[in-house]
């Protein structure tokens, strides 16, 4: 253990406030940087493999129209298998009910078949094309790992620092789409999600209107999403910790 | 007629090897006035402290007022029994003089304005009227001794005792309190025992007796 | 050289206080750090309880004896049940009236959330003054609560948006309680279109008959129950134990509460023991003199009593300031209610001095009891 004297110990103190002897970083301890990663990841990364959230979802397209549906989620993560079950209802012509089963790679299957499904595939069968339902459905299974933008760090101007967002999943071709993220004034949370194609154009910005507390399925109590044909409210209305038991003990056969 | 004060053969060690009292045999009657003289380490202060309470004799008995002191509460035994007179004083130096001596009252007198009335003219009478409300940190040192006496036979005390009152005055200073001293043992006939080294405060005293090494040599 | 002070009026009091001015540093801090302990638990505590009886006022104004909601929910205003089961609840003896009720939070503006609560048509919460007339809420239409119209800054003729909804505020609603004085209120048919619950209520309020003993009530909570496995059934006390933010504030508060009062306890303890250590010497000469170890140890609880007194009533000002200021912010976050502190509280803010005062005295009194007058005078 080091000895200082008190008083070296306040020079350290203030020399490292006017900046003068050592960089920011040896005296500030973490970065601030390394500190807003962590909070985004656990903002965004669901804790717990065994729950059930309801998430409404209200869209509007371009002619003022709206309507409401609300898309459950039940998790049911055990030795059996990892697997999801999402129920749709509402404002929906049918009710509709499936199943999918996490793979330890974040891959995605339907519950009664083995091959993969495609993601694109997967999100035309259900109803609403303004929908993101192939991040819902893909993000339930993987996770989002926030890292500071490698095309935008923290640059010499002092412009803050910007991250981006990368679904580990294996169904998901990291090329398709990247996630920016456009953090507040007080730049502590987040205030947009840009999802940007391969081209580099945004294909929808999410913003963030609400963090929830504790409950809350990702952090992210609501968020509007403007797209090209509308745009789309989504709110945690519910959530569970501990409650999704729905698969059979043992795994159906193929 | 029974003693005030009665030691019988009484010894008081520190850690069973410094001896600062070997067997002790004296008794002072009501009313005398007993110096104790003997050079430093001769034991005069342990004396008055095993008489005051303030310690416990190793050995043998000590009586005061025909108890012996183990049955007395120590309370009751320093408010009505015994005064003591520090050498140090022993004011409370944030205090005034008056407050001084109020302070010994509380336990005896409940109302504000007589303890103030009774304390006043306490001071008064030692020639202090006009310093009442001194602080004691204010006063000279013959100034503060006469305050700590007269805070020391507030309650009337029948024994006083008194660890070299003039160890820490002026020539001036001692002969002042010696005078006090002396009008007040006439006065009221009190019984005075006062450790000192000092010719001048003996010849005060109707009895002298003389102690070395812990012993009575001269009675 | 007199002084300002009453030269024979010294006592306890004036002995008391003169040795608390002696270390005054001392004390403002002992004071301090107490008064903001208290304080701050008094805050938590009394923001449960103006919650809880603002909560417990409003359904009293609406005589609401029983709450009908979904089982299974942890957080009641999720709870969706169908609004068929108003007959089969109309049916049930003993009930004398049923309130149904759509509660959501929806987006106002794009912006930031509000509730909204939907009510059947023929209820006081759906009609308005339009000129001489009292006339029903029409589709698209709203009444306003006055505490939502000065938080959001609306006012009645505003147009806004809920959920992508557009509707225009027509009026005030005169709430009966400060709870609902926050809220937006609209046809439950609107409500129920616009989040999709077609058919599905929050709540059913039931009033009871007066004067139903309690075994009437088990009986008429067993039937209503017995209508539907996902029904629950609580009384409005049993509600307000459950509402979570509530439940989360008091037992926060309760928490706070111990540890601050431990605290506390150990601020004056130390406080104390580092006094009466420097004051051995003052203290031996005072037993020199003849005040008894009790006495002198009364002393001590004294001046340790003043300095709790003293911290307990700046620790109310504390308290019911910071209530003041919790209230006011939870009113932003949609949570109104109003400060309710009562002669209660201050009888309990002054059993934590008293206690504050005689555990926190404990320590010392023990180092002053066991002071060795000869040792201390040698000093």
């Amino acid at each position: 253990m080091i000895s200082i004297s008190f008083r070296t110990f306040v020079a350290f103190v203030l020399l490292c406030s006017l900046g003068l002897i050592l960089p920011p970083q040896l005296c500030a301890g973490t970065r601030d940087g390394d500190k807003t990663i962590r909070r985004l990841n656990k903002l965004i990364n669901r804790s717990g493999k065994d729950y059930r959230v309801k998430i409404r979802i209200t869209s509007q397209d371009k002619e003022g129209n709206h309507s409401a549906v609300y898309l459950s989620a039940t998790r049911d993560a055990d030795p059996q298998g990892d697997w999801l079950l999402f129920h749709l209802e509402g404002d929906t012509s049918v009710t509709q009910e499936f199943c999918l089963k996490c793979q330890p790679d974040g891959g995605v299957t339907s519950c009664d078949q083995g091959s993969l499904v495609p993601m694109k595939m997967l999100g035309s069968t259900l109803a609403g094309s303004i929908l993101p339902w192939e991040e819902i459905l893909v993000g339930s299974c993987g996770s989002w790992l926030v890292e500071m933008d490698p095309v935008d760090p923290d640059s010499d101007d002092g412009r803050k620092p910007s991250y981006v967002v990368q679904i580990t999943n294996a169904a998901f071709d990291p090329g398709w789409v990247t996630t920016k993220i456009i953090m507040d004034s007080s730049s502590k949370d987040p205030l947009y999600f840009d999802r940007i194609d391969s081209q580099g154009k945004l294909m929808r910005r999410i913003k963030v209107l609400e963090i929830g507390g504790t409950g809350s399925w990702r952090g992210i109590q609501r968020a509007i999403i403007e797209m090209n044909g509308g745009r789309v409210l989504m709110e945690i209305v519910d959530f569970q910790k501990g409650s999704g038991q729905f698969k059979p003990s043992r795994e159906n056969q193929r | 007629m029974r003693p005030l004060v009665d030691l019988q053969n009484v010894c008081r060690t520190f850690g069973g090897v410094i001896t600062a009292l070997d067997d002790v045999s004296l008794s002072v009657s009501e009313g005398e006035t007993i110096a104790l003289l003997g050079p430093s380490g001769s034991g005069k202060s342990t004396l008055l402290s095993l008489i005051a309470g303030f310690e416990t004799a190793s050995s043998g008995t000590l009586t005061v007022a025909g108890k012996s002191i183990h049955d007395w509460h120590p309370d009751e035994f320093r408010l009505r029994i015994v005064g003591f007179l520090f050498q140090q004083f022993h004011l409370l130096e944030h205090l005034s003089a008056v407050r001084n001596v109020e302070l010994s009252l509380f336990p005896t007198c409940r109302q504000p304005r007589q303890r103030f009335l009774k304390s006043r003219q306490l001071l008064e009478d030692v020639g202090l009227g006009e310093r009442l409300l001194v602080q004691a940190t204010d006063l000279s040192g013959g100034e503060r001794q006469r305050v700590a006496f007269c805070r020391s036979i507030a309650n009337q005390p029948r024994l006083l005792l008194a660890d070299e009152p003039t160890g820490n005055l002026d020539r001036a200073s001692s002969q002042r309190l010696l005078s006090t001293l002396s009008d007040h043992m006439l006065r009221h006939q009190s019984t005075l025992i006062v450790a000192t080294h000092d010719d001048d405060v003996a010849r005060i005293c109707s009895r002298v007796i003389r102690l070395q090494d812990g012993k009575v040599v001269d009675s | 050289m007199k002084r300002g002070v009453s030269v024979d009026r010294y006592g306890v009091a004036t002995l008391i206080v003169d040795n608390i001015k002696r270390r005054p540093l001392r004390a403002v801090i002992a004071v301090l750090s107490i008064a903001v302990a208290l304080g701050g638990a008094m805050t938590m505590v009394g923001t449960s309880e103006s919650i809880e009886r603002t909560l417990e006022k409003g359904y009293a104004s609406r005589r609401v004896d029983l709450m009908v909601m979904q089982a299974g929910k942890s957080n009641p205003m999720t709870s969706r049940i169908s609004e068929a089961l108003v007959d089969d609840l109309e049916r049930i003896e003993g009930i004398l009236g049923i309130q149904a009720l759509l509660v959501d939070s929806l987006l106002l503006e794009s912006d930031h959330s509000v509730f909204v609560y939907g009510w059947p048509p023929g209820y006081p919460e759906t009609r308005y003054r339009k000129g001489t007339d009292s006339v029903e809420l029409e589709h698209g239409q709203l009444l306003i609560g006055h505490t939502a119209s000065s938080l959001n800054q609306l006012m009645p003729g505003d147009e806004i948006e809920l959920n992508f909804g557009k509707y225009k505020i027509v009026d005030f609603f005169e709430a009966g309680n400060v709870f609902e004085s926050g809220v937006l209120f609209m046809r439950l048919d609107d409500l129920q279109k616009l989040t999709s619950s077609l058919g599905r209520v929050t709540f059913f309020f039931v009033e009871l008959e007066p004067g139903l003993k309690e075994q009437s009530r088990r009986r008429i909570i067993g039937d209503i129950e017995a209508l539907s496995p996902v029904l629950k059934v609580v009384t409005t006390e049993e509600f307000l134990n459950q509402n979570q933010l509530t439940a989360a504030v008091r037992g926060l508060g309760r928490v706070i509460l111990f540890t601050n009062a431990l605290l506390s306890i150990l601020i004056i303890s130390t406080i104390m023991v580092l006094t009466v250590s420097e004051r051995r010497k003052e203290l031996a000469i005072l037993r020199a003199m003849g005040w008894s170890a009790i006495r002198v140890s009364t002393l001590v609880i004294l001046e340790t009593s003043v300095l709790s007194a003293t911290a307990a009533v700046l620790g109310g000002v504390v308290g019911w300031v910071g209530l003041e200021i919790a209230l006011a912010h939870l009113q932003t976050m949609g949570i109104f209610s109003r400060s309710i502190l009562t002669v209660e509280h201050l009888l309990w803010l002054s059993a934590s001095a008293v206690a504050i005062a005689t555990l926190g005295a404990a320590l010392p009194v023990y180092y002053t009891l066991n002071i060795s007058v000869n040792e201390a005078l040698r000093e």
